[in-house]
């Protein structure tokens, strides 16, 4: 595979103090790498080069959080990543 | 032969007898998974959603479980159409070939967290028949990651 430097940081920093929930994907040993930019692609209509840079970091730093808002916002995203086999929370 | 070729109107499912074999006792095992309290598997599939508050977590399990056992029923039986017809080819909706997809990796997890998978490192350690079929399963469902995304995803893993 050839080399895709990191543009941005690896954790998000633009968390709204108003929008508390935050929705986490934990890094688990059966999913797939790919299986993994596919669905967040596919839920929450990231590029390929954002859902990429989330993915990774699920695998490198054990979780990362993709998507933020208010509570109802949040267990929905989580039934639709768990529908989907992530293992997803829920945290403020 | 490849197994998922995207096509116009969906993805061409065309799979092999050895493939029809194996995915065709799929179905089958995740209807047959127990309780969540006594079956590994099962508890796989309905992992805490609030980490820190059990209680909160049991909660939206209770709330949301018809939802999740009518959407899981509904991907079974589009997994099952296919299947009955993927011997001579036959072509998906991206909405069925998404539906085979998950069906595909709820078993991988299932029979994953069943073989007690828990932390990286704990595939190597199966037996060579299990891991094997999870080996399998997996190359599948990639390859319907490809079919369905269009290209094959570039990028490096730290050690």
């Amino acid at each position: 595979m050839t080399t895709k430097p990191l543009e941005r940081p690896i954790t998000d920093t633009n968390v709204d103090v108003d929008v508390p929930w935050q929705v986490v994907v934990w890094n688990d040993p059966v999913n797939l790498m790919d299986y993994v930019v596919w669905v967040l692609r596919r839920l929450f209509g990231h590029s390929v080069e954002e859902a990429t840079r989330l993915m990774l970091a699920v695998h490198n730093e054990g979780k990362a959080t993709v998507a933020q808002g208010p509570r109802e916002q949040a267990e929905m995203d989580a039934f639709r990543l768990h529908q989907h086999g992530l293992w997803a929370t829920i945290e403020k | 032969m490849i197994p998922f070729l995207p096509v116009e109107d969906g993805i061409l499912v065309t799979l092999t007898p050895e493939d029809l074999d194996l995915l065709s006792q799929l179905p089958d095992f995740l209807n047959s998974l127990g309780d969540p309290d006594n079956d590994p598997a099962a508890a796989r599939l309905q992992s805490p959603v609030y980490r820190e508050d059990s209680n909160a977590s049991d909660e939206w399990w209770r709330l949301m479980v018809d939802e999740f056992r009518e959407s899981r029923a509904a991907d079974r039986s589009a997994f099952e159409l296919i299947l009955e017809a993927a011997a001579a080819g036959t072509v998906a909706s991206m909405a069925e070939a998404e539906a085979f997809m998950r069906v595909l990796n709820e078993s991988r997890l299932a029979l994953a967290a069943r073989l007690g998978v828990e932390e990286e490192g704990d595939m190597e350690r199966l037996e060579e028949d299990d891991r094997g079929a999870l080996e399998y399963l997996a190359s599948l469902q990639q390859l319907l990651v490809i079919a369905l995304m269009g290209e094959e995803l570039e990028y490096e893993v730290e050690p």
